[in-house]
């Protein structure tokens, strides 16, 4: 991943981190603080209702105790007192009491709890409220929750109950209010918030109720599991509760259980406070968040994008500038003007640049006067040999025709024939410099490299195994999946015949040539030893310096040959040679050698080093 | 149980003494003419013709009560329930009872002074009882019928039965006591003292009756002395007596019963209906819903009238009703229907349904309102085709007639168009006044459990002050062309 | 459940169509006004019943005197109960009738029926014996006198083991004479024996030979005196002292009763033979004998009930364990081993009316603790003497009532006397004896009651 892109990601990714952070901790600090507004309003709510709830039993006792009181329940009392009465005659007077006094529920009943008149029930007359009979001080226990049951079921009432004892025989007051709906209008309760009734009269949990203010509860039966969990054990619960997939309907709910005298479950004060402010609140926090998320990402890719640029496209002149360098334009130049350090680096590239182009300069002249030295001493060398017997015999010839007339023509004879040879002897000198100047461009076509492997030692062959010749045997190692390259066969039959006579010069006592072929990063790869000598390691290195040779006779030109070829066909040659263990040539050939266009100039440009003899010889 | 119902019969007859010797006491003179009597009733009389079904038990009691006034019958029925000679002097019949023979009284008039003659009584009883064939022999008339109408004296001596002329105007005639001058259906009615009545003017001059009366508007009247009578609920005529209201209580006129509907699946079972029967605390519907102005029904017939009652035992027995409820899977919750606008059956709903569940039966009471099948009873004769939206309901049957024979046809067949009854119940007695006979058919109604009695409540109504010879028949037959209005208290 | 009705309904019907052909018949040939009653036939056709000829009336007055119309039913009903019960088993049947008045006749009259039906039944019974000697299941039958609008009924529910039946008899109202007044009223007399300043507990006369003249026995707390009439005067004979190691209750009581071994004196815990020899004797030992509520001539029936602790209560095993001052029985039992009902003055001053058990059906407040029957082997039911309730520091009165619907009638006027009644013992037949102490005078005076009907 570039530099470029590490900084393009890594910017914004900081940037969204940061206000995501900063999001989370502003919602989770708000839903605290609404959390606790929440509780508190709750606590209210409930500490009201328990007011209400205490001052509503005030109000039934005493008036019950009125009613307990009052001259006709005495009348009454002593009335059923008497033997042989009719208690029936009192059936009506609940209702009548009930309503002076405003109570939803009144009875009376006898001594043994039978009842003597009904309001909500009167048809209940003669039945028997043993509750009422239990051990228990009436007027010390104040009103209390109690089941009670009327012709269309049964309700939860605030009771109170009062005794009046007359000769003996009590006769019992209970009355009471009913606790519904409208006793959760007497709550005043803060918006978002509301009160909700369930009274626990079923042995199932029925919706019907289930009551608020206004009215029936709709999807009650969403909390019919909290009822469940109070009447496993009754006690206060806060839960919430999902009414729909929007979290804003959610709603907490407080229980507060309403238990009878005998700790039994009768009713659950429900106090819900919605969810739906907060749920709004961190609704906006978190767009807000996304928001301001989204806007920093831009300016952060804006940013991060101009400072990656401005950053990168300096270091991206000097990565070109480089690559000029590698590819050997030596002149290659950075244009950059900042004073940074992106700018003092560019100003030591350049001025490594120009270095390198001095000292190549440099190089190349003393390399050209050490060629042209080497040249002469070489062609000084070669012609000399010649020379010297020309020399010999001219003189040898003078002598014969002033000394040995008489052998003259012998000598004569003689001398020319050798005269000849030497002169054949220069005129193939001259050749040979005269092919190194004269290598073709390679003419690209499909080649199969094993087939022209197996020509080249087919071509060899009857010389290895001529008699006074040293004996030498070749090994083929050939891969037989070897793509099919793009080469010039001619040029590389004859860089290949080079290197195999130069294998064959170093077996003077016969030994084993190997070559071997094989696919290798998507060209191919020729390996020719031999079993001679071998080379140390300064004669590896000057190897193929063009006039360089080990050998007594020889231009010394063979190798460059083969490494020019080779360079021409986009490929490289190396030797590994170790003194005494022979040496390998290495060649590794592209399937298609590169810019096949430019072969020319690459043609060119490798062969600069020879450029002058070439020149020299057009 | 027998006990309070014979009790029940002895303190009626003491109350009916108590008033015989109370009132002269009070002024003890022979009786004198002239006043107007008001009575205040609760019901709202729609039409005096009897052929004109009324909407409630109530109104219809009102119309007959009404009708009396101005109408007579042939035969009319002493205080012990014996034919007694009115329009019809003497009668004949053949042994098998399907023919009889009526000789009238000669010399009478209706009230628009057209002649009454045998055609105008036949008119009159035939459109009444298309069963039969009612024709004229010089003067009598000769009613004949297929069947035996061993019980025809009683028939006739029911109000339906009344000799009237039909005047196109909606108006009746008849030769009765009073006359009617002004007739506001349903709200008021004036009669006049007819004074050339055949049996003897009445003592007061006219009677204005105002229908519709809240029990608040007739208490306050009964109180003012601007209502000389007024009917009043049973469950009240303890506190009005105890307000210084003179009560008159008859014998028990009116059944209340319970009668499971044809159409209701849930009241085939016999245990169901059974159960329910056995759970019912009769005695307490009289103490509470009655207010002790009734009798618990251990038959359809009330012991005066049958004198059997009492063999029928209907003591509650709530363990053997649970044991028969538990046996009923599933456990049926019946529907059990009363008139809406009756208290009374609210009431007595109220507590069956009390009784019931005591019982571990499942029951519920339910008003009908009264466009409802069977709203009424006599609605439920009417509309007993539809279905019905209850398994019982409570149903009114006032008794037509003193004589048990009819009392108990009539009810048979007024129940028979509710309730799932064998034919042969209700198929005509060889001899109606043979009590084995009654006995054995009523026994067999009630063991169908189909009709479970009740309670059977007397008419109470309550007197002013200046009102003597209130001399009501048992049965609650007012008679008051005999009543006269004491002046000093006017 | 719905077989047993089928088949009890089946019985029913079979048994009403057999009674009702018995009651047509009866009718017809007993009672030939009854057709009249029910509707008016075609010989009567021109003279209905509402205006009954001057003739009529006395023909059914006559009618009835010759055979009352109540009794003939309930005998008609002993024969229909005796042949269906007699039909449906062969062999001997044990009869337990029992009776209850439902109707608004006096207990009088129903009584009597109610003797006339037994007395039927008995001989059908007899009948059965006859034809069989093999003992069956007894019957239980409910035997109800009821009333309807028109007639009064009689109706029998005979219970023989699953099977029930019932059977009707009816009587026209107008023929049975039905008077308000329930039973024939009585005259109270009083004779007077002898007064004495020593408190009387009880006195007797000694059975002698008629030549003889005759002796009377007094008991007194401490003494026996035996006196004799000389002109026209009781004169002391002789007197034994009553031997008694513990004292007397403060309200000793005391009774002279003739037992199997001759006269007895019964007091609290202690029991005398007295041998009415001269000199009289007493012999007195420890013990409780029961003292004789009943009189002594009747030998059928006897109440014997045992002092409570106190000497002044008593109890008596059909009571259970309720104590009382006095008993009476005011009726036969109708039928042996029925129990009679009875009448007891409770301490708490109501006086109670049982029928066979020991729960009363009936309480009487207003009445003294005194109590007695005048017993009569022939006439039933037997008129009740009450004392009034008062302390000893009033004078009292004695009334007979009759028990007509378990309601106290009175059928006599009062007998006043001049101080609180302190004995009321039923002696002989239609006697009962009264002590009464005078307030005045401070003498104690005994008298004889009697009753004498107004016939």
């Amino acid at each position: 991943m570039s530099f470029r892109v590490k900084m393009f990601v890594l910017f914004p990714l900081v940037v969204v981190a940061a206000v995501a952070i900063v999001g989370v901790g502003v919602t989770v600090f708000t839903r605290r603080a609404f959390e606790r507004v929440d509780a508190s309003h709750t606590d209210a709510i409930v500490s009201q209702f328990q007011r209400e709830f205490a001052n509503q039993g005030q109000q039934i006792v005493r008036g019950v105790q009125d009613i307990s009181g009052s001259e006709a329940t005495l009348n009454m009392a002593i009335h059923l007192n008497a033997r042989d009465i009719d208690p029936s005659a009192y059936g009506h007077d609940a209702v009548s009491v009930a309503s002076d006094h405003h109570f939803d529920f009144l009875e009376f009943a006898g001594n043994d709890g039978s009842i003597i008149s009904s309001m909500q029930w009167p048809a209940r007359f003669g039945y028997k409220e043993d509750w009422l009979l239990q051990k228990t001080d009436w007027s010390a226990r104040g009103a209390f929750l109690q089941k009670v049951d009327t012709p269309d079921g049964p309700e939860l009432g605030l009771i109170a109950v009062s005794v009046l004892p007359v000769a003996g025989s009590n006769l019992y007051t209970a009355a009471g209010e009913r606790l519904d709906k409208s006793f959760l209008s007497s709550l005043s309760l803060p918006p978002g918030m509301r009160a909700l009734l369930y009274v626990n009269l079923d042995a199932n949990f029925s919706s019907q109720n289930l009551s608020a203010v206004d009215g029936p509860v709709a999807q009650a039966d969403r909390l019919a599991p909290l009822v469940a969990r109070e009447l496993q054990q009754p006690g206060e619960i806060t839960a919430t509760i999902r009414w729909t997939r929007d979290a804003a309907n959610d709603e907490v709910f407080h229980l507060l259980p309403l238990l009878g005298p005998d700790k039994n479950l009768l009713g659950v004060l429900f106090v819900g406070s919605s969810r739906h402010d907060l749920v709004l609140l961190e609704r906006g926090i978190r767009s807000l968040a996304l928001l301001v998320g989204g806007i920093a990402l831009a300016l952060g890719i804006l940013l991060s994008w101009w400072a990656a640029v401005r950053v990168t496209r300096p270091v991206s002149k000097l990565v070109a500038g480089a690559r000029e360098v590698a590819s050997g334009n030596w002149d290659a130049r950075v244009e950059i003007h900042s004073r940074d350090e992106i700018g003092a680096l560019a100003g030591a590239f350049n001025q490594m640049t120009g270095q390198l182009a001095e000292q190549r300069e440099r190089l190349i002249q003393t390399e050209r006067v050490a060629a042209w030295r080497e040249l002469a001493r070489r062609l000084a060398h070669e012609l000399k040999n010649p020379l010297f017997p020309l020399q010999i015999t001219v003189e040898n010839l003078r002598r014969a025709r002033e000394q040995h007339a008489a052998d003259f023509d012998e000598i004569f004879r003689e001398s020319t024939e050798t005269l000849l040879a030497e002169i054949q002897n220069l005129k193939t000198i001259v050749g040979r410099f005269s092919d190194f100047a004269k290598m073709p461009r390679p003419e690209l076509h499909s080649l199969d490299v094993n087939e022209m492997v197996r020509g080249v030692t087919r071509l060899f062959e009857p010389r290895f195994i001529a008699p006074g010749e040293p004996k030498i045997t070749t090994e083929l190692h050939l891969d037989e999946k070897l793509p099919v390259i793009q080469a010039d066969s001619v040029l590389l039959h004859r860089a290949i015949g080079n290197l195999v006579l130069n294998a064959i010069d170093a077996m003077p006592n016969g030994g084993k040539l190997t070559l071997r072929t094989m696919a290798h990063d998507g060209g191919v790869r020729l390996e020719i030893s031999d079993t001679g000598a071998g080379l140390t390691r300064e004669e590896c290195e000057r190897l193929f310096t063009p006039y360089y040779t080990t050998k007594l006779h020889g231009t010394g030109l063979g190798l460059a040959i083969v490494q020019s070829v080779v360079s021409d066909h986009g490929g490289r040659i190396s030797v590994t040679s170790q003194p005494g263990s022979g040496t390998t040539f290495r060649i590794d050939l592209l399937e298609r050698p590169p810019n096949v266009t430019s072969i020319d100039s690459a043609f060119v440009k490798s062969k600069q080093p020879a450029e002058p003899i070439l020149e020299r010889k057009a | 149980m027998r006990r309070i119902s014979s009790a029940r019969f002895t303190t009626n007859s003491l109350l009916f003494a108590l008033l015989f010797v109370a009132l002269p006491a009070s002024a003890a003179r022979r009786p004198r003419y002239g006043g107007t009597i008001t009575i205040d009733l609760q019901a709202r009389v729609t039409s005096l013709d009897p052929a004109q079904k009324q909407g409630s038990v109530a109104d219809q009691i009102a119309q007959d009560r009404l009708l009396e006034l101005v109408a007579d019958r042939l035969v009319t029925l002493d205080r012990f329930g014996r034919p007694r000679p009115a329009l019809a002097v003497s009668w004949q019949h053949d042994g098998k009872f399907t023919r009889w023979t009526f000789r009238l009284r000669p010399n009478i008039k209706f009230q628009d002074a057209s002649p009454f003659t045998p055609d105008s009584v036949a008119t009159s009883l035939q459109a009444m009882n298309p069963g039969w064939r009612v024709g004229v022999a010089s003067d009598s008339v000769v009613v004949e019928s297929d069947s035996p109408l061993p019980d025809l004296l009683c028939v006739l001596a029911e109000t339906r039965n009344s000799i009237l002329l039909r005047k196109p105007t909606d108006v009746i005639v008849g030769t009765g006591p009073f006359r009617l001058t002004t007739w506001e259906p349903g709200r008021h009615a004036v009669f006049a003292a007819n004074d050339d009545y055949w049996d003897g003017r009445p003592f007061v001059d006219g009677i204005d009756v105002r229908m519709g009366r809240t029990i608040r508007e007739r208490m306050i009247d009964l109180d003012l002395g601007k209502a000389d009578i007024a009917d009043v609920a049973p469950d009240r005529a303890r506190i009005d007596a105890s307000r210084g209201v003179k009560i008159s209580t008859s014998d028990p006129t009116e059944l209340l019963a319970l009668v499971f509907a044809r159409s209701s699946a849930r009241a085939k079972e016999i245990r169901v209906r059974q159960a329910l029967s056995l759970a019912i605390d009769r005695a307490s519907l009289v103490d509470f819903a009655l207010q002790r102005e009734g009798a618990p029904a251990e038959a359809l017939l009330p012991q005066w009238s049958s004198g059997y009652e009492f063999l029928f035992s209907t003591a509650p027995d709530v363990a053997t009703a649970r044991q028969l409820a538990s046996q009923i899977s599933p456990a049926h919750v019946l529907r059990l229907g009363y008139d809406a606008d009756d208290p009374m059956e609210r009431m007595i709903a109220e507590r069956i349904t009390v009784n019931a569940q005591a019982a571990g039966i499942s029951i519920y009471a339910r008003a009908i309102s009264a466009d409802s099948p069977g709203g009424t009873a006599n609605r439920a004769t009417n509309r007993a085709a539809s279905v019905p939206e209850y398994d019982a309901r409570i149903v009114r049957l006032p008794m037509s007639s003193p004589a048990p024979g009819v009392a108990l046809g009539d009810f048979l067949q007024t129940v028979a168009q509710l309730a799932d009854f064998d034919p042969s119940l209700t198929a005509p007695l060889n001899d109606p006044a043979n009590s084995e006979q009654l006995y054995s058919r009523e026994r067999a109604v009630v063991d169908t459990y189909e009709i479970i009695p009740l309670v059977h409540v007397p008419e109470v109504v309550g007197l002013s002050a200046r009102v003597r010879d209130w001399i009501p028949a048992p049965w609650g037959k007012w008679h008051l062309a005999d009543i006269w209005l004491d002046g000093a208290s006017q | 459940m719905r077989p047993f009705r089928r088949f009890f309904a089946l019985h029913l019907l079979l048994a009403f169509s057999f009674a009702a052909s018995a009651v047509s018949a009866l009718l017809t040939a007993k009672l030939s006004y009854a057709q009249a009653s029910t509707q008016s036939s075609s010989q009567s056709s021109t003279q209905p019943l509402a205006q009954p000829s001057p003739q009529a009336t006395p023909k059914l007055v006559a009618e009835s005197q010759r055979d009352d119309p109540l009794d003939a039913a309930a005998r008609e009903l002993a024969r229909k109960v005796a042949a269906s019960v007699g039909a449906a088993i062969q062999g001997k049947l044990t009869i337990a009738p029992n009776f209850v008045n439902l109707s608004s006749l006096s207990s009088f009259e129903f009584q009597r029926a109610c003797g006339a039906f037994h007395d039927e039944i008995e001989q059908q019974n007899k009948a059965l014996h006859a034809a069989s000697s093999q003992e069956i299941e007894p019957a239980s039958i409910n035997v109800s006198l009821a009333e309807n609008l028109r007639d009064f009924l009689w109706i029998a529910q005979v219970t023989q083991g699953q099977s029930q039946q019932t059977f009707f008899v009816s009587v026209a109202r107008e023929l049975v004479a039905q008077e308000n007044q329930p039973s024939p009223s009585v005259t109270l007399q009083r004779q007077f024996l002898l007064s004495q300043s020593e408190p009387i507990l009880d006195a007797d006369f000694l059975s002698a030979s008629p030549n003889s003249t005759p002796s009377l026995l007094i008991l007194q707390p401490n003494r026996i005196a035996l006196f004799a009439q000389r002109n026209n005067a009781w004169q002391l004979l002789s007197e034994a002292p009553i031997a008694h190691t513990a004292p007397w209750p403060r309200d000793v009581r005391g009774r002279l009763q003739e037992g199997a071994d001759g006269e007895k004196a019964v007091f609290p815990g202690v029991i005398c033979n007295i041998t009415a020899g001269s000199p009289l004797s007493a012999s007195c030992k420890p013990g409780n004998a029961g003292w004789l509520f009943s009189a002594g001539f009747l030998r059928a029936f006897t109440l014997l009930p045992t002092a409570a602790a106190n000497g002044n209560t008593y109890t008596f095993p059909a009571l259970g364990s309720q104590e009382f001052y006095s008993l009476a029985a005011i009726a036969p039992p109708v039928s042996s081993g029925a129990s009679a009902p009875l009448i007891a003055a409770m301490p708490d001053g109501r006086a109670l009316l049982f029928e066979g058990s020991s729960t009363a059906v009936a309480s009487f407040p207003g009445w003294g603790s005194d109590v007695a029957a005048l017993y009569s082997a022939t006439r039933t039911p037997w008129p009740l003497l009450a004392t009034r309730a008062s302390d000893w520091t009033a004078p009292d009165s004695i009334q007979a009532f009759d028990i007509i619907d378990r309601q106290p009638v009175a059928i006599s006027g009062e007998i006043n006397f001049d101080g609180p009644i302190t004995a009321l013992w039923s002696e002989d037949e239609n006697t009962v004896l009264a002590v009464s102490r005078n307030l005045k005078t401070g003498m104690y005076e005994a008298y004889f009651i009697r009753a004498v009907y107004n016939q």
